[in-house]
């Protein structure tokens, strides 16, 4: 029988004041691999709020990148037995030759790519609308791609290629030529005559339907699959291909990028700083442990990274942010 | 999941027709148990997953201070407090730790550095004690303490260590080894000669030796001869 252990027992227990019992108990207790876990969670809060010094972390940390710089030459600041020889920088000797090889073919491919299909890419904080030959129209969101074959556009179907987010506005056409928005996340969007967003992004893949019908075509496991989407409709791909259908009674909210909002429902800082990095290509840093849990609901407009970040500490209150560097800013407990 | 009795609520106007309630910012503590201790190892794995820059300074200003202030409590001075931790961060980067370690960060980066200043102390004995002829050996994984409640016990001897000294010569030591001053500061301080603090410094660190090896020899040996 494990027995259970309260945080206040390890607090006493930490400070040299726990019985010899509770002693014995503890060490069972942490046994559990889940209970060490949580040992290591109170030792942590236990330290910040008993802490013999306050060391500086800029200090560590810069010192640490200084040695990271040294790399290999680096020994260890405290020896107390002899070191081994390393072999490790002629494998990373190897290593880079073999990757610059690499490189070097995969040049090759992406170059091939580039001949057969028009790109039309948006950078940090940028928005750009995109008309089609077939007069369909696509805004794009910052940080994305849109492919389209340059040769024989709508001959068969009408086919591009999404990376990133963007919105559709697909025009019907008499022969009811099919539109099919490709993407990377295995997902496939078939239309014929509507209004809808597309996001294919590393973290997963969206779709929202505005107006109009859509198919997604997606692959599960190796069985190709179908679904019909109705308007309101938000579906999402999730890490393991399984496709979760839900209604959102404002699809707009998922098109307002277009006009550079915001809208937060309950995000966590995690998230907003996602969405910071796939619109600006800047990095959040959630620089106190205590901001882990903020959630934030609220709409927002902002043309970029710090406009977005100074609205959010504003309304907060609490929230202060500060700049490293071009493309990182910080936030902190004010 | 989260409990509503701990949501604290922020709220402020904001003229804006699509959010007629305004941002609204919710926070639960950071303590309240498994789902935050799930959550702040997510966002740093996510931030590694991103670059590991990133995930590595987030680190430092998480767990830094604390892992510090944990390492001084066995080796009772700053600078090689922040040796070991300063090593334990290299390692876990340099070898890319952080790619494999199946625990949480925070529980590997502890318990590196318990079982670096455990090791330290251990090394830091064998030098006054009879035992020097004793080949160090390498400290392999079935070496170590088996035992969480052995790394409390041993900061807490270091503590009473140090509480056995006389007053004077404890302050001396605190005042070198902890806050990392000279002996010639120490001595403008006290108003003592540079010769006296070298003595009490000597008499101190040769007492919290004899205090520990007298306590743990035993334990140092069993963990060398397993």
């Amino acid at each position: 029988m494990i027995p259970e252990i309260k945080k206040e027992i390890i607090f006493d227990y930490l400070s040299g004041t726990a019985t010899a019992f509770q002693k014995r108990q503890i060490e069972e207790w942490a046994t559990v691999p889940e209970n060490r876990e949580l040992f290591f969670l109170w030792l942590w809060e236990w330290e910040r709020n008993n802490s013999q010094y306050q060391a500086d972390f800029a200090a560590g940390l810069s010192r640490h990148l200084e040695r990271m710089e040294r790399g290999d030459l680096e020994k260890p600041a405290i020896l107390l037995q002899k070191e081994r020889p390393s072999y490790s920088a002629w494998l990373k000797k190897g290593a880079i030759a073999a990757s610059l090889v690499f490189l070097a073919g995969l040049a090759g491919w992406i170059f091939r790519d580039e001949i057969r299909f028009q790109a039309y890419s948006t950078g940090n904080g940028e928005i750009r609308s995109v008309l089609l030959p077939d007069s369909s129209r696509v805004v794009l969101n910052a940080n994305s791609t849109l492919k389209m074959p340059r040769f024989g556009f709508g001959k068969d179907a009408r086919v591009v290629h999404l990376t990133g987010e963007a919105d559709f506005e697909v025009t019907s056409r008499p022969d009811r030529k099919r539109f099919v928005v490709k993407t990377d996340r295995k997902l496939d969007v078939v239309v014929l005559g509507t209004i809808f967003n597309v996001y294919a992004r590393p973290g997963g893949a969206k779709v929202v339907l505005n107006k109009g019908k859509v198919q997604l075509h997606y692959q599960q496991g190796n069985r190709e699959k179908q679904l019909t989407l109705q308007p309101g409709d938000l579906a999402s791909l999730d890490e393991k291909g399984e496709v979760n259908v839900r209604k959102t009674a404002h699809p707009a909210v998922y098109s307002a990028w277009k006009f550079h909002r915001f809208i937060f429902e309950n995000t966590s800082l995690q998230e907003i700083g996602k969405k910071v990095k796939e619109s600006f290509g800047v990095t959040l840093v959630i620089g106190s442990p205590e901001l882990a849990t903020l959630t934030i609901s609220g709409a927002f407009t902002a043309l970029n990274a710090v406009e977005l970040v100074e609205l959010l500490c504003d309304a907060s209150g609490d929230l202060a942010y500060s700049r490293a560097g071009k493309n990182k800013i910080i936030l902190t407990n004010r | 999941m989260k409990k509503s009795a701990h949501f604290n609520h922020i709220t402020k106007k904001e003229p804006d027709e699509h959010s007629p309630e305004g941002p609204v910012f919710v926070r639960t503590p950071l303590t309240a148990g498994k789902l935050t201790e799930y959550e702040s190892e997510l966002i740093i794995r996510k931030a590694f997953e991103a670059d590991t820059a990133n995930g590595i300074e987030l680190l430092f200003r998480w767990y830094y201070a604390a892992l510090c202030s944990h390492a001084v409590r066995y080796v009772s001075s700053r600078e090689i407090a922040e040796d070991i931790v300063s090593d334990v961060f290299y390692q876990f980067h340099s070898e890319e730790i952080f790619r494999k370690v199946e625990i949480s960060y925070r529980a590997y980066l502890f318990t590196s550095v318990r079982y670096r200043a455990f090791d330290y102390v251990r090394a830091e004995m064998k030098r006054s004690t009879s035992l020097q002829q004793a080949e160090y050996m390498a400290i392999r994984e079935d070496q170590q303490p088996d035992s969480l409640t052995q790394f409390e016990d041993l900061y807490h001897d270091v503590l009473r260590a140090i509480h056995e000294l006389p007053v004077k010569r404890r302050e001396i030591y605190i005042k070198h080894r902890f806050e990392g001053k000279k002996y010639q500061e120490i001595a403008r301080e006290m108003s003592l000669s540079l010769r006296t603090v070298e003595t009490h410094m000597y008499q101190a660190i040769h007492q919290v030796r004899k205090f520990l090896t007298d306590r743990w020899l035993v334990v140092f040996l069993a963990c060398l001869l397993i």
